[in-house]
């Protein structure tokens, strides 16, 4: 057991290593369950304006290719915010509020429904390789796979998604400018809103209530 | 309230060095959770395909650059190289046996490959993992509705109802579809159930097209390659021209939601009609639109009225069938009358 607990903290204590790595993938997941949604939104979009396409299906394409644009940006811009979260971290509000920029606000509202959509999609998955393991799925069997994928999506998002957050609050640098992730903003609020929209599994629970 | 919480919004000074000390627990936790969000990610993001890909190139092996729009929706269904046939008379079928067009549609989705779920399913059930087995044992379920019945024999029950009720926890609109919650099933499932279910919904869709001019007319264009009447170049001609005068009556060739009206030079006055499966019918060079988008529309409703509006020689109907936002021939799968 103590050679288990030296391993362990060994392992904790080279975390800054690999640790981004977690947290980069859980957002791209997260990102890619908004984008799964956006490409007919975008295809509508654009069929809204009034312009001379070759083709009435162009739409379509471009609302696919868009889509993965801007997953792509996504990941793109995770990586970004999570290279920048090193810095000293502030211990106060005001000291926060000196570092305060379009991104020091924009990055945690973004991170907060990707890496929750994120800790869905484990979540989801989890549930379908425990579900592929058991003997059958009759007689409450299958209860233990969704309790395994919520367990995993609640792991998930302690260990994996709620430091990144905290970094990201506490530890990203004071910025050059104010302006400072202007330009992730269009990015950031397509795919957040779509994440709230589509990757958080609470809206058909709140439907049912009064 | 924690003392570092408490600390940072009281603005009081931290009670701890500024740089905290690293978590020294919990790392093999943390470790394998890592891992596990890594796996997951690289195999279900296109970022993650785009990192699989580099890093085998980096390995020196000759990998393929993977194609990304897979992950998107749109790629769902594949058309056929060839039209599917309905039997020239149709099979006398009990009331609970798959109906046609779904059952020339399931045969021939499967007829291409039985995906190895759906031969257990069969082998488990006592039939032959065959076409025929796998319709004998659809039939025996006596299930209503054709998508459900063709979902089941390839997802099953249990997951089923768990790519329904995720769909649900996110507040979709209509759960049951199958276009709707396949979103949330497993990424290897998904692929074997769109091979299925969605290429035997597309397909039977199709098949149960109507023809949107009724009376006698020219076909004046046919599908296919051709050179091009006003620009005098060699081009894919992606649909049929129907040669009607202005005015004539468009109506639609099955139930379905009007996806767009627009205008544009090339097109002219267009409807685009889904019809659901990702089957999606246009109609090009109107004079007038009938119908506003969103709306919904019966089989054999009025469209709109043809014309010989945008890039046009001449009074006529452009007609385009498509299967995944693949282009087919209308003529080569017209298959029933409208009304």
């Amino acid at each position: 057991m103590n050679l288990l607990s030296r391993i362990d903290a060994f392992v904790a204590r080279t975390r800054p290593w690999w640790l981004w790595a977690g947290q980069l993938a859980l957002l791209a997941l997260g990102v890619h369950l908004a984008a799964d949604h956006l490409d007919d939104a975008v295809a509508a979009g654009l069929r809204a304006l009034p312009l001379p396409w070759p083709d009435p299906e162009t739409p379509t394409s471009i609302g696919t290719w868009g889509a993965l644009a801007l997953e792509l940006l996504g990941v793109l811009w995770s990586a970004w915010a999570l290279a920048r979260a090193h810095g000293a971290p502030v211990g106060s509000v005001r000291a926060w509020g000196r570092r305060i920029s379009v991104h020091a606000i924009s990055a945690p509202l973004a991170w907060i429904p990707l890496a929750l959509a994120g800790a869905w999609a484990i979540g989801m998955a989890t549930e379908d390789a425990v579900a592929a393991w058991l003997p059958t799925l009759d007689g409450g069997w299958s209860t233990i796979a969704t309790g395994a994928g919520w367990l995993a999506a609640a792991l998930v998002t302690w260990r994996i998604a709620l430091p990144g957050l905290v970094d990201l609050v506490r530890r990203t640098p004071e910025p050059k400018h104010r302006r400072e992730g202007l330009v992730w903003l269009p990015v950031l609020v397509v795919l957040s809103a779509f994440a709230w929209r589509y990757g958080v599994p609470v809206w058909g629970l709140l439907e049912g209530m009064p | 309230m924690s003392r570092p919480l408490a600390d940072f919004l009281s603005e009081r000074s931290p009670r701890r060095p500024t740089n905290p000390p690293p978590r020294r627990r919990l790392g093999l936790l943390d470790l394998l959770l890592v891992a596990a969000v890594g796996l997951v990610g690289l195999g279900r993001t296109p970022a993650g395909a785009l990192v699989g890909y580099v890093a085998d190139r980096v390995q020196g092996e000759s990998a393929e650059m993977p194609s990304l729009t897979t992950f998107f929706s749109h790629g769902m269904v594949a058309a056929p190289d060839a039209p599917v046939q309905l039997p020239p008379q149709a099979p006398s079928l009990a009331p609970g046996q798959l109906q046609e067009p779904h059952r020339t549609a399931l045969a021939s989705a499967l007829g291409q490959a039985i995906p190895e779920r759906v031969s257990t399913r069969l082998s488990a059930a006592g039939h032959e993992p065959t076409v025929d087995g796998a319709l004998d044992w659809v039939d025996a379920l006596e299930e209503p509705d054709p998508e459900r019945a063709i979902e089941r024999l390839v997802l099953g029950d249990e997951l089923l109802a768990r790519a329904v009720g995720r769909a649900r926890a996110a507040g979709q609109d209509h759960p049951e579809a199958y276009q709707v919650h396949r979103l949330y099933l497993p990424g290897d499932v998904r692929t074997d159930a769109d091979r299925v279910v969605g290429t035997a919904m597309a397909l039977s869709t199709v098949l149960d097209l109507g023809w949107p001019i009724q009376g006698p007319h020219p076909v004046t264009s046919g599908f296919g390659y051709r050179v091009h009447p006003t620009l005098k170049t060699r081009k894919f001609h992606n649909g049929i021209d129907l040669g009607v005068p202005i005015g004539t009556p468009v109506v639609s060739p099955q139930e379905g939601t009007i996806a767009a009206v627009a205008s544009d030079a090339t097109s002219g006055t267009y409807v685009i009609v889904d019809h659901g499966h990702g089957v999606r019918t246009t109609y090009c060079h109107l004079s007038e639109a009938l119908v506003t988008s969103g709306a919904k529309v019966e089989r054999g409703a009025l469209l709109a009225k043809s014309g010989n509006t945008g890039r046009s020689t001449g009074p006529h109907l452009h007609y385009i069938v498509r299967i995944a936002g693949d282009a087919v021939d209308p003529a080569r799968w017209r298959t029933q009358p409208t009304k």
